[in-house]
């Protein structure tokens, strides 16, 4: 079996190895700029959260909770992202992979091959979260002043955390496969999300987070503390992942060990399971999978809409293309898992800011934490809507596919696709970022003026971070991809998801002065005259970014679009 | 009609097309032959706009696919080689899509769809999604959605593949239709019996580059071993197999 394993894996590598060699020199120039930009994001992002950090830190009392409780919240949402992006890898992977026909009539031991699939959906799902561990972990080694025993050490439990959830992602998948048939995958998984959205929903009454928002009160204060110290969900492996991290981080060995020991185990389980699942039961639902690509096609409800009746004003070649785009979307199982990551990150981001509440913090700090806050509200707005856009807007065009040809024989220059492309894009980013904005405006109860800010800055990340979606999109197509989880991790995805994160940050920056000048003077804003220009400048500067985010993008995707060979 | 001029196109280093002229006048059957990797299809996806030539230029109906795309996609229509449509719309769906872009009118389209789908008898299957096509029905509808939107010329890769008798026989009949409706073909094939019996010009390519053109009579006249038929004359240009050692092989000898 050994021997099975390590010739499938090396089909893999060579794969890989041929495909990056036949790049030749722009193969090595794309590693090399790949390498670089990723290495300036990671220590930016290591600075960046540094900061953060140490601004937790400096509120009494709370910081080191505080931090704590962001490290728990992290690995949480981790593993949602991970469970879901493994669940729509395996299914790509093991089930609509077009060697696996060949490799099933091979000689070649089932579980060596189940396993060979089972590293590359591993590698596949994890290896960025593996890397976000770099930067978060530092930080919290910085901030802790703990020593590079103690970092190396979180990549284990890392590690082990990232071994359940792959374990855990194939083995549900193996399942469903084998209950539910293929062209079913989606009623599952509108089924999965309900119980998903259920339990996160009980999750969150758990937390409690009216118990939380009182701190200014001295006698509360202690219980406030309490119920920050009290385990969030002490029976998920994210949290024993995040304990075992905090410990080894901040010298509380004992319990890092103890967490540790929990993963280990959790790991041996999981993977048992996944070998239990991999004979018999995998086979017969790959058959079944197989078998149901030929079943009929039921016609559901969204197919009896009268699509062309309510897009009517659109010019007909956009219309058809709307329709096209929003028909493939709505069929494409793979799509359904998605839009689950999307729906769970976002009822994490909104339960974690419905714990603070501006207008009950003790007065001395307010100023502070209202700059903080604004930033990292935006910041984290932000972060959530570039994850969503870099899974859905950047891969709008590599979705295409193979199909692409017909699109270019359309009588449509690349321009009016990619406007197409923009505006059905753009709504839904708008819609969606302005509610978390939003929202987080409300549960924070900031002012007015920074609420409305806010929504604004929310519309901007909405054109530009589509825009650069559409654009980069299109500069960096990948046709052949298995999946679109494949398509956001590809080297273009990860460059959008840099670009992205950079420009929200470039962004925040460039407000954070004038903010701070709104916070400190109140109305009394015009009081001095240099601050203030400086402040101008600032917004104008914040105004150009956004133009430039915007129309770079666009005018660069539609030149390579212009040039693209198919 | 179609008009190529000095097309080259490399990859890298290697030339795929080298220098091709070819002019196919207006309601002409052009048959383009030549042994696998000869460069047709490179030279049909730069006539469609899908690659860019290193030099040279094509028109097509006229216009320079280089510099007025959308004139040029407005009048043809193409069938690629390989049949890559949205798997996730179902035949009826596509075709309503190629109608809406081309700017069809919506009740005569649609009447039309309903024939030709049941012209190429996938009637049956035009409300299943198109990932539960074969290869052969993927084929059939993308002819069917160009025949839909009615070019003046079409552009065609490997037409027969994949296709049951029937239905190449349909196609056959459609090819000759068409051209009676002086529209004009550009067809690259393996089938010979196609060539023979269709084309009025035939090229064929070899390593990048044309070695012969004309018509039949043409081809047969200058065959210098005045063979009658088209095999003879096409294995006697890109030269004959060596079929003793594919025997040798199978039956084990060295
Ligand atoms: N993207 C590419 N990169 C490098 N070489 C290519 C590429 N596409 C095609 N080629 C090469 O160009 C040559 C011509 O290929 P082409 O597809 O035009 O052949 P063809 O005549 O259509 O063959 P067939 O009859 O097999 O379809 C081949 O040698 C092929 O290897
Ligand atoms: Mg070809």
């Amino acid at each position: 079996m050994t021997a099975d394993l390590l010739a499938l894996l090396r089909i893999t590598s060579r794969t890989v190895k041929n495909s990056f060699f036949k790049a030749g020199s722009r193969g090595a120039i794309r590693g090399a700029v790949l390498a670089l930009i990723g290495f300036l994001f990671l220590f930016g992002a290591y600075r960046g959260l540094g900061r953060v950090l140490a601004a937790f830190m400096n509120i009494p009392g709370v910081g080191s909770v505080l931090i704590e409780k962001l490290l728990a919240m992290v690995f949480l949402t981790f593993l949602f992202m991970l469970l879901f992006s493994n669940i729509i890898i395996s299914i790509a992977t093991y089930y609509l992979s077009d060697d696996m026909s060949l490799q099933l009539s091979l000689p070649v031991n089932r579980r060596a091959l189940f396993l060979s699939r089972f590293s590359k959906v591993t590698i596949n799902s994890s290896w960025m979260v593996f890397f976000m561990g770099l930067p978060i972990f530092a930080a919290y080694a910085a901030v802790l002043k703990s020593g590079l025993a103690g970092f190396l050490a979180s990549f284990a439990a890392l590690g082990l955390f990232l071994l359940i959830v792959s374990s855990l992602g194939v083995t549900l998948t193996v399942l469903m496969m084998r209950i539910f048939p293929a062209k079913r995958i989606r009623d599952f998984f509108v089924f999965l999300s309900v119980a998903v959205v259920c339990a996160l929903l009980v999750f969150i009454r758990l937390l409690q987070p009216e118990k939380l928002t009182n701190p200014n009160e001295q006698m509360i204060f202690k219980d406030f503390l309490a119920s920050l110290q009290a385990p969030s969900a002490p029976y998920l492996p994210s949290f024993w992942a995040s304990q075992a991290v905090f410990g080894f981080l901040s010298g509380a060995y004992f319990n890092a060990l103890k967490y540790l020991g929990f993963l280990a185990a959790a790991a041996g389980v999981s993977f048992t399971l996944m070998l239990s699942v991999s004979g018999d039961i995998f086979l017969r639902g790959w058959w079944n999978s197989a078998e149901n690509q030929l079943m009929r096609y039921r016609k559901k409800f969204f197919d009896r809409i009268d699509y062309r009746k309510y897009l009517g004003r659109l010019a007909p070649a956009v219309r058809e293309m709307v329709i096209k785009d929003v028909l493939v979307f709505i069929r494409d199982s793979t799509q359904w898992p998605q839009l689950m990551i999307i729906v769970a990150i976002n009822i994490i981001y909104v339960a974690n800011i419905s714990m603070i509440d501006l207008s009950k913090l003790p007065a001395g700090y307010s100023i502070i934490i209202k700059d903080v806050l604004f930033l990292v509200i935006m910041g984290f707005a932000g972060f959530v809507i570039a994850s969503i856009a870099a899974r859905f807007v950047f891969s709008s065009i590599s979705i295409e596919g193979k199909s692409f040809w017909v699109v270019r024989m359309a009588p449509m220059t690349p321009g009016e696709f990619l406007k197409e492309k923009f505006w059905i894009n753009f709504w839904p980013l708008l819609f969606l970022s302005e509610i978390l904005v939003i929202l987080s405006a409300i549960f924070v109860k900031i002012d007015i003026i920074t609420g409305i800010i806010s929504a604004v800055m929310g519309l901007f990340f909405s054109v530009c971070l589509t825009a650069m979606g559409i654009g980069m999109g299109a500069i960096f197509p990948k046709f052949d991809a298995a999946n679109t989880a494949e398509i956001a991790t590809s080297y273009g995805g990860i460059l959008y998801m840099i670009f992205a994160i950079g420009y929200i940050g470039v962004s925040e920056f460039l407000l954070a002065y004038p903010m701070h000048l709104y916070y400190t003077r109140g109305i009394y804003l015009f009081a001095g005259t240099e601050s203030l220009l400086w402040a101008c400048l600032a917004v104008l500067a914040f105004l150009l970014v956004q133009a430039a985010a915007f129309a770079l993008p666009m005018l660069r995707g539609k030149k390579a679009l212009e040039r693209l060979e198919l | 009609m179609i008009e190529l001029k000095n097309l080259v196109k490399k990859y890298g280093k290697f030339t795929a097309v080298e220098n091709l002229s070819i002019t196919v006048k207006k309601g002409e059957i052009f048959g383009f032959l030549g042994p696998n990797g000869a460069g047709k299809t490179t030279t049909i996806k730069i006539m469609t706009g899908l690659l860019k030539p290193t030099s040279g230029e094509a028109l097509v109906g006229g216009f320079d696919i280089q510099k007025d795309p959308v004139s040029v996609k407005k009048i043809i229509g193409f069938i690629p080689d390989r049949p890559y449509i949205y798997e996730k719309l179902t035949g009826k769906e596509f075709l309503d899509f190629i109608a809406g872009v081309f700017k069809l009118d919506k009740t005569s389209s649609k009447r039309k769809a309903a024939e030709l789908l049941a012209l190429f008898e996938i009637d049956k299957w035009g409300d299943e999604l198109i990932e539960s096509y074969s290869h052969g029905m993927k084929q059939k509808l993308v002819m069917a959605s160009n025949i839909l939107h009615d070019p003046e010329i079409y552009i065609i890769d490997e037409p027969m593949v994949g296709l049951d008798p029937k239905s190449a026989k349909i196609v056959r009949e459609m090819f000759l239709d068409l051209k009676k409706a002086g529209k004009t073909l550009f067809i690259s094939t393996h089938s010979l019996e196609i060539v023979e019996s269709l084309c009025d010009t035939i090229g064929i390519i070899q390593n990048a580059g044309l070695i012969a053109k004309g018509s039949m009579e043409e081809l047969r006249a200058s065959s210098k071993s005045g063979s009658r038929n088209l095999e003879d004359i096409f294995l006697s240009l890109t030269g004959a197999p060596d079929l003793a050692g594919v025997l040798n092989y199978i039956s084990g000898e060295k």
